[in-house]
């Protein structure tokens, strides 16, 4: 990957820090630990959702964000201040795509700081989470309750 | 003095989340407005007065650079200062942002805190 100065740590790390701070100060919910491995593989049970950016002329990429249903529901419920009501689908859906937007904006923001980028519309996806790329880095998050995925995936522009 | 806030954000989520986030800082409000682009907030404010403008940047009809550019055309609504509210804090885009005449930027993820410093920064140097 080129085109990305001034980080002082490494891609997963600030994947890691950037989704730690977003969910602890926006979304008051904090990560418990970071787990290891690929935590998504046998459960079917979550909500994904991806957003698209551009980064000028060199590349483009993708954050995908796969959250278990209950951490989903958490969230949107610490979100919204819904005090424990259950949240419906859409709202949750529309909360976590908002994490998406401030994750993978507060990533890039770092990352490609004096070049920009746009993000683009974040969407929710029925499919599976799709095989991972040569170039795309995974982490996953326990949080207080449930647990959260975050992929992302940078190629050079076509 | 409570300021009446025009929130500018195509997520209904957001714009809860702001007006929650407003009352945590103790700032305080007494007219909450909200639309979901900048087509409709310039709507908004071609009839309806405000203090100050929250707005995100990446929405549908108009975004939020845009509506910058529009109300800064505008010799009745420049005077209407605009804090641009977004995930996107590289350096060029809060530059450009600036340059085009929003008066005050808040990256997410922020708090309470943070929102309440930016607004104070912001409303203090108009008056």
């Amino acid at each position: 990957m080129t085109g990305i100065t001034g980080i002082t740590q490494s891609i997963p790390d600030l994947l890691v820090n950037t989704a730690a701070e977003a969910l602890g100060t926006m979304f008051f919910t904090p990560v418990t630990r970071r787990l290891k491995g690929s935590f998504v593989a046998n459960t079917t049970d979550t909500l994904l959702v991806r957003i698209p950016f551009l980064a000028g002329s060199q590349s483009n990429g993708a954050l995908d964000v796969r959250v278990s249903s209950e951490g989903a529901q958490w969230i949107a419920s610490s979100f919204l201040a819904s005090d424990g009501a259950t949240v419906p689908e859409y709202r949750v859906n529309d909360v976590i795509c908002e994490l998406a937007n401030v994750i993978c904006g507060s990533l890039l923001s770092v990352m490609l700081t004096d070049r920009g980028f746009r993000l683009l519309t974040p969407e929710v996806l029925r499919e599976k989470f799709p095989d991972q790329r040569p170039s795309s880095f995974e982490e996953s998050l326990e949080l207080e309750r449930g647990w959260l995925t975050l992929r992302l995936n940078m190629s050079p522009a076509a | 003095m409570a300021y009446r806030v025009l929130v500018v954000d195509d997520s209904p989520a957001m714009r809860s989340f702001i007006r929650r986030i407003l009352n945590l800082s103790g700032f305080a409000v007494s007219e909450f407005v909200e639309a979901a682009n900048g087509l409709d907030a310039l709507e908004i404010l071609h009839h309806r007065s405000v203090d100050v403008v929250l707005t995100d940047i990446n929405m549908p009809r108009m975004n939020g650079e845009e509506l910058v550019r529009q109300l800064e055309q505008d010799h009745r609504l420049r005077m209407v200062p605009v804090v641009v509210v977004s995930g996107d804090s590289s350096e060029v885009r809060v530059k450009r942002l600036m340059e085009i005449g929003a008066r005050g930027y808040i990256a997410k993820p922020f708090s309470p805190e943070r929102m309440r410093m930016e607004l104070d920064r912001v409303l203090g140097r108009r008056a």
